[in-house]
């Protein structure tokens, strides 16, 4: 059998049965920064911020809905220590344009604690989440991180 | 199948250089210089005040910052409440004979290139 025959016979199999590929993937574009903090004074990102927000990259196929999932932290942590962090119900927004605006995007305002279902427009989908970090007053120098996670499921619609 | 991808969310915390210490004996305005950004330090103050006065000049037109302690125990922290800047926080901690004022300066109002900036501390006994 041929390479390009085995390709063929696979795609065909999968169209007799019924079975739809998809082919999303989901890459982490920029950290949360939360940049410097101070003891005792809470800082906020915006998801409009610019190289502050964390921002995420869908790519799959046009129009594909998909279920976006965020396994949030809720804190940071140097060695022992921890920052608590804050994500609000509307810390979330995406854009599906072939241009998106992080500024005003187009589809904004979203709960990062629940599932949000959304279609890939044709450049994907941008997906930024802001935050707040809200340190003690005895709060030990250092430097703090966590992990977020985000998770891309195709709906099947 | 889903896919996943993990950012991390980073932070440093900075942390002023010393603490400042009140003589209990003396009463006293100090002036200090600093940086920006910038942990404001300053000496010398009143140790049993109930009202601490905070004047920061220039370039603020000599905005006043009042930090007022009603209740002031033992090893406790008070919260400052103040106007018209948000973005100050000052917290006075009592241990022992000592008053420690810890004061965390995050003035987002300063123009740029105002690096330097003069802090007066007042305290007023009542």
């Amino acid at each position: 059998m041929s390479g390009k025959v085995a390709p063929l016979i696979f795609s065909m199999v999968f169209c007799v049965l019924g079975v739809q590929l998809y082919a999303q993937n989901a890459t982490a574009i920029s950290p949360l920064r939360f940049g410097n903090v101070y003891p005792s004074i809470p800082k906020t990102v915006s998801k409009y911020d610019a190289g502050a927000a964390a921002e995420f990259l869908v790519t799959g196929v046009a129009g594909d809905e998909m279920s976006i999932e965020f396994t949030l932290p809720t804190y940071m942590n140097s060695g022992g220590n921890n920052i608590q962090l804050v994500f609000s119900e509307t810390d979330c927004a995406m854009d599906s344009s072939a241009t998106p605006d992080q500024s005003n995007p187009g589809y904004d305002n979203l709960d990062p604690w629940h599932p949000i279902t959304y279609r890939l427009g044709s450049s994907g989908l941008t997906i930024w989440l802001g935050g707040m970090a809200i340190p003690k007053i005895s709060q030990p120098s250092g430097d703090y991180s966590a992990t977020l996670v985000l998770t891309v499921t195709p709906t099947g619609n | 199948m889903p896919a996943s991808a993990t950012i991390s969310a980073v932070a440093r915390v900075e942390r002023p250089a010393g603490i400042i210490t009140f003589p209990e004996e003396s009463a006293a305005s100090a002036e200090a210089g600093i940086g920006f950004p910038f942990w404001g330090q300053s000496n010398e103050c009143l140790a049993d005040s109930s009202l601490l006065r905070i004047i920061m000049s220039p370039n603020l037109n000599n905005v006043i910052l009042q930090v007022t302690s009603a209740d002031y125990k033992s090893n406790e922290f008070y919260t400052a409440h103040y106007e018209p800047t948000k973005n100050v926080s000052a917290f006075v901690r009592r241990s022992g004979q000592v008053a420690v004022l810890d004061l965390a300066f995050l003035m987002q109002a300063i123009p740029p290139g105002n690096s330097d900036l003069v802090i007066t501390v007042i305290c007023a006994g009542i």
